[in-house]
């Protein structure tokens, strides 16, 4: 495998984690997968730096991925105190909670066909009984029914 | 859903076994196949990529899902094979040569593999803490890539940065912020077709980057032709961050510390304003009277017609 096709396998893969990265803020609404998707984002360009970095034979691609973590970890930071903020007035990830922050001229997003809860998604793993089945209590039960 | 994959791979396989039992010019059949077969290699990845994305991502059920991951796995491998087209074709005199280039090609497709059958998980995924694991096996594959690179400390930081500190931190927000009852708002995204458009758009962007890296397959590395290829270490790296981006190891680390105190600022604003303002208002306007409705430039509750029914 010479340099230029090395290259070449490089910058395809970091361009599939950027796409993969993309797909994946543009659709899911969890606050906290958007952010993952933003941090694939990351690492699609940090690859494709990386591989210029050798392709070139010199160290400024890998001087910029140094500083591209270490800004990724302010991110990191910031971003998840603004999202347990976010958490604690809304009661939920959901990023079109806080579309009442959109433009004028736009028109709300409206859930439409909203699905069931299935019944099998309430499972949580078990263990096999032993002994005597304790009382259950009703609070413990009503408690953080989903992960 | 699978049918399209399989078809083309048979087909694909068929033809190379039929070139391959004629053995007195198999080298340049096998070379004629692989150009024949080339430019249909990553049209036909961004089509089988946009269906697999989209099955993916906005399939509302788990089989849906299953397919939409074999489709979009069946374009990743056309992708590969498009990119292998290049290694096939390439003249190398050494039997030594031959098997260091396919080791690092295998080496290479194995992280590869892992790392984006990896990332499609963390962007499928229904729960936020599978999704930050698979991130994490993402992270491995990407500190592989790097070590193949030649790029040991980033591979080592990756690895101890991102998934040692950066997921953990994002495992513990994940169980801080349980919300209560079902999900709903993922498997419906933002409606039937912003996902298709994602998909598409994607699709476009790694066939566009295929394109463009396949016309550089002709460009000689600059330097290459008078200086070996010479594996950079760690000494030579910390040698030119301490001399050459100094200052700029400076503004990081202020930046590290400005994000620190914001952190800790969101935080604290973050608290209940009312029992905020009770607690700081200074006497005269709490003798004033009249606490304000808006306090610390937000409503105290957020507006209700969101559009939920």
């Amino acid at each position: 495998m010479n340099e230029a096709s090395l290259l070449q396998n490089f910058l395809v893969i970091g361009g599939v984690l950027f796409a993969l990265g993309l797909v994946g803020f543009l659709v899911r609404r969890n606050a906290i997968i958007m952010f993952l998707c933003a941090e694939m984002m990351l690492q699609g360009v940090s690859i494709t730096l990386v591989a210029f970095s050798r392709f070139h034979n010199n160290l400024d691609g890998q001087m910029l991925v140094l500083f591209i973590i270490a800004v990724a970890a302010c991110e990191a930071a910031i971003a998840l105190a603004l999202i347990l903020m976010l958490y604690q007035r809304s009661g939920t990830l959901d990023i079109a909670f806080w579309q009442s922050l959109r433009e004028d001229n736009l028109k709300p997003h409206v859930d439409r066909r909203i699905p069931a809860e299935e019944a099998k998604e309430r499972v949580w793993p078990s263990l096999t009984p032993s002994g005597v089945i304790p009382e259950a209590d009703v609070d413990e039960l009503s408690h953080r029914r989903r992960v | 859903m699978t049918t399209p994959a399989t078809h083309r791979l048979a087909a694909i396989l068929s033809a190379a076994l039929a070139q391959a039992e004629t053995p007195e010019d198999a080298p340049r059949g096998f070379a004629a196949f692989w150009m024949s077969v080339q430019p249909y290699l990553i049209p036909g990845a961004m089509v089988l990529g946009a269906i697999g994305l989209w099955l993916l991502v906005g399939g509302r059920r788990r089989g849906g899902r299953l397919a939409g991951a074999a489709v979009a796995l069946g374009g990743f491998v056309l992708l590969g094979l498009a990119q292998e087209v290049v290694a096939a074709t390439e003249n190398l005199d050494t039997t030594a040569a031959v098997a260091t280039a396919i080791f690092v090609s295998v080496l290479y497709w194995l992280m590869a593999g892992v790392t984006v059958i990896a990332a499609g998980a963390t962007i499928s995924m229904r729960s936020p803490v599978y999704s930050a694991v698979c991130f994490a096996v993402t992270l491995l594959g990407v500190a592989g890539l790097f070590l193949l690179t030649g790029a040991q400390f980033l591979s080592i930081a990756t690895v101890a940065v991102y998934a040692g500190a950066i997921v953990v931190t994002f495992l513990f927000v994940v169980m801080l912020a349980q919300p209560e009852g079902q999900a709903y708002y993922d498997r419906i995204s933002w409606g039937r077709y912003p996902p298709l458009a994602a998909a598409v758009a994607a699709a476009l962007l790694i066939g566009g980057v295929a394109y463009v890296s396949e016309a550089l397959g002709g460009v000689a590395p600059a330097g290459a032709a008078d200086v070996a290829y010479r594996p950079f270490y760690m000494a030579d790296l910390g040698r030119e961050l301490f001399s050459v981006h100094l200052i700029s190891v400076e503004i990081v680390g202020t930046l590290l510390l400005i994000a620190l105190v914001g952190a800790i600022a969101i935080v604290i604003q973050g608290r209940d304003p009312v029992i905020r303002h009770r607690e700081y208002a200074p006497p005269e306007e709490a003798a004033e009277g009249g606490a304000p409705d808006r306090v610390g430039g937000r409503r105290l509750q957020p507006a209700g017609d969101n559009g939920r029914e």
